[in-house]
């Protein structure tokens, strides 16, 4: 199995099979517009990735090496978030932080798998709470003004809404 | 909202202000794409949640994008481009989910064949329903709903199917319209009038050409019917929309007991009000009275052509008003 040599912002190197490396659509392209070939032993540079959060996505990738190609978005398609693994639910009990730089990684990466259970777990973390429960949750800071907000009230009809 | 209540909430938020500070929401830093992506796996009632918390997220969540999906998703509203006259996908969900019916209640499984139209009474507690099984069922509006009076006419006359059905402006008869396949494979239409107030017994059945044509109430007591007549000289078809009576029946309680006679039909009974000439007179579906008279001679019928779209009205030339 053909090995490939990852780097990290802060300078990490990281020594991964290919196959795992190539579920990132921003390497597999970077790869063929170099023509990097198994001889190569220049490390890839990642400058948008820390040695924290690549060793996060290269477990994810290691794990999810198997899966078949994730189906192209369709607005049609029922968004279920109630479909997370319970490997990647596990894996995903991080603080928001992490949670936060793995949403960024996995699209700068292009990791539609990835990119997907994060987003679903943040959108999970939105469901079934008041407005003023989410701000809680995120840490968000109220900018509305009270008349703002008074008019924001009486136009959403939020409250009626499933 | 009252002022003091949002006072009121912003306080505990107030205590965190310090790890505010030096924490600022790292949620309100991620790029608009990836905000998009996280609120496109949230339903209509939680991205309005979402909306209301600052204005970074009010404005990434009222993407017509999101509605769009959610339109799609929910109402499966697949067209491409916002339909003319439509403002945006959020006012269009907003408009399906709280002024469409959306709950199915009951199914009503009675008839055995294809329900070709459902009518509601002027009062709204019945409604009936016409069918391929060639019977006509009026039903009791309620929490169940019931089945007040079925009439199988196949049983009863011979007709092929029972095409449709109105109330009269009080709700005490039922207009019925049907058709019979002759032997000849011609097919003849026929209207009867149902009472509502005795049984659901025949009170007149009349035979009705075209075939297809509906009828219409005129008043309380009078319904329209047609008579066509093709003249060969004038390559002309003329249609006749004729008057019928409905007389004030008094049915006794010992009818009950004895075996009814079926119903009579009779042909060209009808007093003649208007007649249509055209090519395309034998067309002709609906009769809707537009402007109740005082006298009927002053009536006003618009006729709609079967092969046309229902908004359009058939430009039918009035040979002769009798």
């Amino acid at each position: 199995m053909p090995q490939i040599k990852l780097q990290s912002s802060d300078g990490e190197s990281f020594e991964i099979d290919l196959e795992v490396a190539r579920q990132s659509v921003t390497i597999k392209t970077m790869l063929e517009d170099l023509g990097w070939d198994e001889s190569d032993d220049d490390p890839v540079p990642l400058p948008n990735v820390n040695a924290a959060i690549l060793k996060k996505v290269v477990q994810w990738a290691t794990f999810h090496k198997d899966d078949p190609p994730p189906p192209e978005d369709d607005e049609n398609k029922e968004k279920r978030t109630d479909d997370i693994c319970t490997w990647d639910a596990e894996f995903l009990k991080v603080d928001q932080g992490t949670l936060f730089e793995l949403i960024l990684a996995a699209n700068y990466l292009d990791i539609k798998g990835l990119l997907d259970v994060t987003c679903k777990t943040v959108a999970n973390m939105i469901k079934g709470k008041s407005p003023e429960e989410i701000r809680k949750t995120f840490n968000i800071k109220n900018d509305f003004t009270p008349a703002e907000e008074e008019q924001m009230m009486s136009c959403n009809c939020s409250a009626t809404m499933e | 909202m009252p002022l003091h209540c949002v006072g009121e909430r912003r306080s505990p938020t107030e205590t965190e202000e310090e790890e505010e500070e030096t924490c600022p929401c790292i949620w309100q830093e991620l790029p608009d794409s990836l905000l998009l992506h996280i609120f496109s796996f949230l339903e209509a009632g939680q991205l309005l949640h979402a909306s209301e918390t600052c204005k970074i997220w009010n404005r990434v969540s009222n993407d017509e994008s999101l509605w769009k999906g959610l339109l799609s998703r929910k109402y499966n509203v697949t067209a491409k481009v916002l339909p003319e006259g439509k403002l945006q996908w959020k006012s269009e969900y907003k408009r399906l989910y709280f002024h469409s019916p959306i709950i199915l209640s009951e199914t009503l499984t009675d008839h055995t064949d294809e329900v070709l139209h459902v009518s509601f009474s002027h009062s709204g507690k019945m409604f009936s329903t016409t069918s391929k099984d060639s019977t006509i069922k009026v039903w009791e509006v309620g929490y169940p709903t019931t089945l007040k009076y079925s009439t199988d006419f196949r049983k009863l006359l011979s007709w092929d199917f029972t095409q449709f059905s109105c109330f009269n402006d009080n709700d005490s008869m039922l207009l019925v319209s049907s058709v019979k396949t002759t032997d000849f494979m011609d097919r003849r239409g026929f209207v009867a009038i149902m009472s509502l107030l005795h049984d659901f017994r025949i009170i007149r059945v009349v035979s009705m050409d075209p075939s297809q044509l509906f009828g219409a109430w005129l008043d309380n007591s009078t319904f329209l019917g047609g008579c066509l007549k093709i003249s060969l000289d004038r390559f002309a078809t003329t249609v006749h929309i004729e008057s019928f009576e409905v007389p004030d029946v008094q049915f006794s309680v010992q009818d009950d007991e004895e075996e009814e006679p079926p119903p009579t039909v009779e042909e060209n009974s009808g007093k003649n009000l208007f007649t249509f000439c055209s090519e395309t007179a034998s067309l002709i579906k609906f009769l809707t009275v537009a402007n109740i008279p005082s006298e009927v001679k002053e009536c006003d019928c618009m006729c709609k052509n079967s092969n046309e779209m229902e908004d359009t009205e058939m430009k039918q030339e009035v040979m002769e008003v009798d």
